[in-house]
């Protein structure tokens, strides 16, 4: 049934309307495109052509990861034998392991954390187009209210998502991974104190902030949206009072618009949504199998390796999760934003 | 971005610093402790000191700029109700004056005027085409009695 109603909301958003309103989604920007399918179907079917259409760019990205798991458990495993030749072999083969490894891991960190960055520019950019497009459709079906507080509540906490990673996230995590690095080196206990409370922060910040915008997201719809079912009820008792051709005109009038926004703004949510999922897909996968293959290596590395290096991998693999939850993060804030608006009037 | 950068390198320097002394200084005793703390409390000020420099933000005007195209996003949709519902209004209107002209074997145009009220109803016509006196009071009494619009607000052209 689902499926049949998002068919005939596509259907109708491809075609031209002869009575009601027009809406349109941003196009999908270019990286999407790549992803995203020709015709808009079913989502569920297009879902899954953008998810197996990514999965098919991604064997450069495994092979890439495979060659540094076997120079990790290299490292790792030289690191490891240097612990039969005393002490000061020891300090000093620590040093260079970490070292080393930093060198190797440096690289990719580098990499996806850009990717990261600009997938979150990207998604920040396309919500900021479809915001108003939703807006428009949801106060269009006369929930005027509720689309300027869900409005106010996607941009603010957007904007505030983005500047978070840009100015603090991102940083952190290059401080976690050089704390990270020098931990492995020295062994100092501050610094791993200090690595952990930045790995925390940076969790904490995130989970935060989903938290709260899910939550207001959640009261603005049920509040605002009951004042807006009065107000539409209301309009329809003073159409019900006028003239009666008259009145029996305006109410169909305004049910026809009422029924054609509704199927617009779905519409234009599906293919908005099916756009964030396109532009995220490609980088979540890749920064994945790299934490994925991370925390194969520290988990192999731990069998026979020491302590540090093992550990090494590990903040690695935790730094690789936050690049993840970063990107995640800002796209789920997204995907809740337009699923609200989606679902308007109570 | 460069103050990021600035910081960054700060902070990281400021830890594998201290670090630094307190592997190759590891001496047992009270000078240790002061050690340790001294690097503790550098650190503790390289690390706060950015956050003491933040100046005052601009928070209200932030969020008046949001609420602004908020309001903006949703006069759009409003306007988008208006214009379509007026234009299914003003044809559908049109339709019934049309139909019962057509009935009379009138050839006419018809035109709607609407108010600015929401939603929007018809207060105007203007009718054009030529008809007899007799056709013309006919179709002006169906048109006040059937759509409510008053004679003085049916112009014939």
């Amino acid at each position: 049934m689902r499926r049949i109603l998002i068919c005939l909301a596509l259907t109708l958003m491809l075609s031209q309307p002869v009575f009601g309103v027009s809406i349109e989604p941003p196009i999908a920007p270019h990286s999407a495109q790549e992803y995203m399918p020709d015709e808009i179907d079913s989502f569920g079917d297009d879902l899954w052509y953008i998810i197996t259409s990514a999965f098919s760019v991604l064997t450069p990205s495994v092979n890439e990861a495979a060659r540094i798991c076997v120079a990790l458990v290299g490292i790792t495993l030289l690191v490891s034998l240097s612990d039969h030749f005393g002490d000061s072999v020891k300090r000093v083969s620590d040093i260079i392991g970490a070292l080393s490894m930093g060198m190797l891991l440096l690289k990719p960190v580098n990499t996806l954390l850009n990717l990261g960055i600009e997938t979150v520019k990207q998604i920040a950019d396309y919500g900021k187009l479809l915001l108003p497009v939703m807006t428009a459709a949801m106060a269009a079906q006369g929930s005027i209210t509720a689309s300027g507080a869900l409005y106010v509540g996607t941009a603010f906490f957007s904007a505030l998502l983005s500047s978070l990673v840009t100015t603090i996230i991102v940083p952190m995590i290059y401080v976690f991974v050089c704390l990270s690095i020098a931990n492995c080196a020295l062994g100092d206990k501050m610094l791993q104190s200090l690595r952990d409370f930045s790995k925390w922060s940076m969790t904490w910040a995130l989970k935060m902030i989903l938290y709260i915008f899910t939550g207001y997201m959640g009261i603005t719809g049920v509040v605002s949206g009951t004042a807006d079912a009065a107000a539409v009820k209301a309009t329809k008792l003073a159409i019900s009072g006028s003239v009666p051709v008259v009145g029996s005109i305006l109410s169909d009038a305004s049910e026809a618009i009422l029924v054609s926004a509704g199927v617009m703004k779905s519409a234009a949510g599906v293919y908005g949504i099916l756009t964030v999922i396109a532009i995220f897909i490609g980088p979540f996968l890749r920064i994945g199998v790299q934490y994925l293959v991370l925390k194969f290596t520290s988990a192999i590395c731990g069998a026979f390796g020491s302590k540090r290096p093992v550990e090494l991998i590990n903040s690695f693999s935790g730094a690789m999760g936050l690049i993840l939850g970063m990107t995640g993060t800002v796209c789920l804030l997204q995907l809740i934003s337009t699923v609200c608006f989606m679902k308007g009037v109570g | 971005m460069d103050g990021i950068t600035q910081y960054l390198l700060t902070i990281t320097a400021a830890a594998i610093i201290c670090a630094l002394i307190s592997t190759f200084l590891k001496t047992k005793g009270s000078i240790f402790s002061v050690i340790k703390l001294l690097t503790g409390l550098f650190m503790a000020l390289c690390a706060v000191s950015p956050f003491l420099n933040i100046k005052d933000l601009d928070f209200y005007g932030f969020m008046d700029s949001i609420h602004f195209d908020a309001q903006e996003a949703v006069s759009i949709g409003e306007n988008m109700v208006m214009e379509s519902t007026g234009k299914i209004i003003k044809d559908q209107v049109a339709a019934y004056i049309l139909d019962k002209a057509a009935t009379m074997e009138l050839d006419i145009e018809v035109e709607v005027t609407l108010d600015s009220s929401n939603p929007p109803q018809p207060c105007a016509v203007t009718l054009k085409g030529a008809v007899s006196p007799y056709a013309k009071e006919i179709l002006s009494q169906y048109i006040n009695n059937t759509l409510g619009i008053a004679k003085e607000d049916q112009f014939w052209k």
